[in-house]
């Protein structure tokens, strides 16, 4: 797409920190709805599984430049940027009798953790290309709150 | 003395005293100077509550050809004094034939010796002892026993030797001299080794504890993990030294509950592994011991019993944990119970329990008990055999597969998986569990894995090493029973009875668990059936009976330990019986 | 940044194919993904992992694991993990669990893993409730917590798991957060890399029988104890912290057990012995 991309580390330390932030939020959604499932609140359930899809497609937004560059391997502790929460950290106030209402509440409340980096680092980078990457994720979450 | 017949020339000989008097160590050397003589021997040793100090005993049974039971009664019996000797008084039988020699530098002799009418002779080793530096009286009265014997001075001396090699040249010097003068002290008798016809060929002078470890080792036991208890502990200080030099260790546990788990550890790393424990430690050990059949890892559990319940008889003999052994485990638990015959077979029975463990990826327990872990015999060299009992493993292989731990075969034993073999990633449950490994408590897969767990125990041929059986022919009437450190006992017994015309047939159980009924039943079927063993309330017996093994109408000979269950009181059953 | 060559593992690739049947919220979720981020990061084959647990809502962590994986009986995980490291040293040995089954019925095997100080690693999940028979007081539950077996409190003394291990020997002792995963799979990392006996107590709220615990999310502090090797510093941080910090308290090169063997006997030399 951007042929420019494999000598571009700012771009790749980008997609690095949204790529882990999105893979964390993909991971701890389904998770918790499978968890949801077992615990038969099958309403959440779905609310966190659609929800799933919804991230997953955020992550093919990424998926395009990812072969090309290659995401750099950073310790699992590393806190990416200091505009990032851990996304699960919303999670840790659901709980398994969660109404499908509160359920997209709590997905509201990440998407924002989401849209929050997005808009911060589109702000503080001058990278043509981080700030078209951070545009379109943030265009994909106004979307996503929409749902 | 007693020399009954040409079958059974054989003399016994007891030693006492309070503890640190050395009486252990006199019989220790008496037996080695009969193996030097050319000869066979056994040796049990008693001592009191005592942790250090108290008084011991050692009675030793000498023949020419292999003996493996307490004799009847002493035919010569050395007091290196008479400190607590009535502790004593029903593991050394005393009687008209017995000659008693004592140190009468200590106690008087006492009324309850002087009435048993044995002939007494007195000497005074401590005058003996104080004319020569750095002697004790024990190995005067060495000395002064084999004389009696009629035991050639250089097979002690040479005993000696074997014994005080490390303790330094001073000593050795010191004790052989009065080894020369306590032979010199009394008239020397030449009477009862006179007709014996000595061996040349190599013996072993070996302990049942040592037999079983020896066993283990033989088996490619690679692994032990125990906590101190006696009896049984000897068999893990014999496998701590040697273990570690033959491609294993032995790790100290902090109690009976880490030792079974560490060895279940031990086994799913991918190494034969075992624990050796008596009473109180088995009842810590049961819980993890049905971890163990569930989860299918191998493991070897040997116990070594002593009387029971609770703390009981720590240092003396009983055959109580076999309901345990059997029944122990909550739930229904498939598994090998195994039982050594004599010290010989300790060796033999515990290769063979050790490679059923392996093949089986079960749980199996020897029961061994005090007497027999805890004697001490010249014996012949248990020739090497091989079992052909491996465990099952998966071969290694890269990337992951479809791995089935549990998967059910036509024998029922899946390939094992080890540690570092990526095709064979699992998780070992004592949940209940599908096929893969994954807890399940569904009824469906609960009910295969049992079936699974029971079919590998109970379709597995065992061969002819079920049990010892003799005597057997076609007329057989009577058939006894029995099983552990009884079996020479009841041997003796059936045997004189046998060759004194009676049609009787003796059967010594050593695997108890799946327990042979039919085998059994092909046995006794029809005929007078009695069962010996050494508890008050008969368990092998109600275990037969229960199992339709043997019939209502079939007999029990049951008594608890300490005391042996000597062969003329079995003999007298049996014939009492013979004429019901 | 640590860089480490070749291709990037996931945590995903430690994830075997069963799925944790924990509450929703529970804490031991996020010490499961710390777990396999740290494993990922370390790169250890999973068939080199041996992973033991014992038996509560924690311990069932080993079935989730794709490893080798060893999912004993109550309290006992930690002989199981010995015997397992003893005989097979080439293997990364980690052992879980809860605070019942660490602290309280395996107290004594967690004493002796202390001070036995071989290579293992022993993570905690410490939610100061038995969850798996629903909510009883363990040891580490305070005096006054109410419940049914309890309906005025045990009124005994928490156990302190950290001023134990040290006490006993322990050769790496830290405390984490589940509410902070990130500083959790450095502090695991860190255990696994170590060499002796590591202790990560983790608090991790039991959602359903002590719902007042996800306050812990918040005010456990992230990592703010950095390593010391001086056992008097580390008591001190040990018994001045309120609870609520992270990180590594005590870190040492102290002497580690590892049973060693050679093959320079067989059979017959043994046998030899017996000889007369």
């Amino acid at each position: 797409m951007n042929p420019s991309l494999p000598n571009d580390p700012a771009f790749a330390e980008v997609l690095s920190i949204i790529n882990e932030m999105i893979e964390e939020t993909v991971y701890h959604t389904e998770t918790f709805a499978h968890a949801l499932q077992i615990h038969r609140n099958s309403i959440a359930a779905e609310v966190f599984l659609q929800a799933v899809e919804q991230f997953e497609n955020e992550q093919k937004i990424l998926e395009k430049y990812l072969p090309e560059i290659g995401v750099s391997c950073n310790p699992p502790w590393e806190v990416p940027h200091e505009a990032y929460t851990h996304p699960a950290h919303v999670l840790m106030d659901a709980h398994y009798l969660i109404s499908g209402k509160e359920a997209w509440k709590v997905i509201e409340e990440i998407v924002q953790i989401h849209q929050s980096v997005y808009l911060q680092l589109n702000k503080e980078s001058g990278n043509e290309s981080v700030t078209s990457l951070t545009a379109e994720l943030i265009t994909h979450c106004d979307q996503c709150g929409k749902i | 003395m007693q020399s009954h017949n040409i079958q059974d020339r054989s003399v016994s000989v007891s030693v006492s005293g309070a503890g640190g008097s050395g009486a252990v160590t006199a019989g220790l050397i008496l037996l080695k100077s009969m193996a030097n003589a050319g000869y066979y021997g056994y040796m049990t040793r008693f001592s009191g509550p005592q942790i250090r100090g108290g008084e011991s005993a050692v009675v030793l049974n000498f023949s020419d050809s292999p003996v493996e039971r307490s004799a009847r009664s002493s035919d010569i019996h050395f007091a290196l004094d008479w400190h607590g000797f009535e502790r004593f008084s029903d593991e050394i039988p005393l009687n008209s034939q017995s000659c008693v020699i004592f140190d009468n530098s200590h106690d008087a002799l006492p009324d309850s010796v002087a009435s048993t009418g044995a002939k007494i002779i007195e000497v005074n080793l401590k005058d003996q002892a104080d004319q020569l530096k750095g002697s004790r009286p024990n190995a005067f009265a060495v000395g002064i026993v084999a004389s009696q014997l009629g035991l050639p001075l250089n097979a002690v001396l040479e005993a000696l030797e074997q014994i005080l090699e490390k303790k330094g040249e001073e000593i050795f010097r010191a004790a052989s001299e009065a080894v020369r003068t306590g032979y010199g002290l009394l008239e020397k008798k030449a009477a009862p080794l006179e007709q014996w016809k000595p061996v040349s060929h190599t013996r072993w002078n070996i302990s049942g504890n040592e037999a079983c470890a020896l066993g283990a080792l033989r088996a490619s036991v690679k692994f032990a993990a125990a906590y101190p208890i006696t009896p049984a502990s000897d068999i893990v200080e014999y496998l701590a030294p040697r273990l570690e030099k033959y491609g294993g260790n032995v790790m100290i546990a902090e109690d009976e509950l880490a030792a079974i788990n560490m060895a279940i550890g031990g086994s799913f790393g991918g190494k034969p592994s075992m624990t050796a424990t008596s009473g109180p430690g088995f009842s810590l050990m049961i819980e993890a011991m049905g971890l163990a059949i569930a989860s299918e890892v191998p493991v070897l559990v040997i116990n070594v019993m002593r009387g029971g319940p609770s703390t009981g008889l720590p240092t003396k003999s009983e055959q109580t944990d076999l309901n345990q052994a059997l029944f122990g485990m909550h739930g229904e638990a498939p598994h090998v119970v195994v039982a050594p015959l004599d010290i010989a077979d300790c060796v033999v029975t515990t290769q063979w329990a050790a490679g059923l463990a392996e093949h089986l990826q079960t749980l199996v327990v020897l029961l061994s008990d005090q007497r027999l872990g805890q004697s001490r015999a010249i014996i012949d060299a248990v020739p090497s055999q091989t079992f052909d009992l491996k465990r099952k493993i998966l071969p290694v292989q890269d990337g992951k597969g479809s791995y089935l731990r549990y998967a059910v075969s036509p024998d029922s034993i899946s390939p094992m998986a080890i540690p570092g073999n990526a095709a064979g990633r699992y998780t070992a449950d004592g949940l209940e569990h599908t096929v893969s490994g994954k807890p399940s408590s569904m009824a469906s897969d609960h009910l295969q894995q049992l079936k699974k767990r029971e079919a590998k125990v109970t379709q597995f041929d065992y061969g002819r090493m079920w049990a010892e059986a003799s005597f057997q022919q076609e007329s057989t009437e009577i058939v006894v029973l029995t099983w552990g450190s009884v079996y020479h006992n009841a041997k003796a017994a059936v045997s004189e009875l046998y060759h004194e015309g009676s049609p009787i047939a003796l059967l010594g159980l050593r695997l108890l668990m799946p327990l042979q009924t039919e085998a059994i039943q092909a046995l006794c079927k029809g005929k007078k059936v009695i069962v010996v063993e050494q508890s008050y309330s008969g368990q092998l017996y109600h275990y037969l009976k229960g199992q339709g093994a043997i019939d209502a109408s079939a007999l029990t000979l049951a008594k608890p330990g300490p005391l042996v269950l000597g062969s003329d009181e079995i003999k007298a059953f049996i014939k009492e019986a013979a004429n019901d | 940044m640590i860089d480490i060559a070749g291709e990037k593992l996931s945590p995903e690739d430690y994830l075997s194919d069963v799925r944790p049947v924990w509450c929703p919220g529970c804490g031991h979720y996020f010490v499961l993904r710390a777990l396999t981020q740290a494993l990922a990061w370390l790169r250890i084959p999973n068939e080199q992992i041996g992973l033991v647990t014992g038996i509560g809502c924690s311990s069932r962590i080993s079935a989730y694991v794709d490893a080798y994986g060893f999912h004993g009986v109550h309290g006992r995980a930690l002989a199981l993990g010995a015997g397992l490291k003893a005989v097979r040293p080439d293997m990364d040995v980690i052992v879980a669990g809860g605070d019942g089954d660490g602290y309280s019925i395996g107290g004594n095997h967690f004493l002796h893993a202390c001070r036995r100080n071989m290579d293992l690693t022993y993570i905690v999940m410490d939610n100061e409730v038995y969850g798996m028979t629903k909510g009883q007081p363990s040891p580490t539950t305070e005096p006054d917590w109410q419940s049914k077996l309890a309906p005025e409190g045990t009124g005994i003394r928490r156990f302190n798991p950290l001023g134990i291990a040290l006490a006993s020997g322990a050769s790496f002792i830290a405390r984490g957060s589940a509410g902070d995963q990130k500083g959790l799979s450095r502090l695991i990392v860190e255990a696994i890399e170590h060499k002796g006996f590591s202790l990560v107590e983790i608090k991790t709220p039991c959602v359903t029988f002590r719902p007042e615990e996800k306050a812990w999310y918040k005010r456990m502090r992230k990592i703010t104890i950095e390593p010391t090797d001086d056992m008097i510093l580390a008591a001190q941080r040990i018994h001045g912290s309120d609870g609520f910090d992270t990180g590594i308290f005590y870190q040492a090169d102290l002497p580690v057990f590892q049973p060693h063997f050679t093959e320079e006997k067989s059979i017959e030399d043994f046998e030899k012995e017996f000889e007369v």
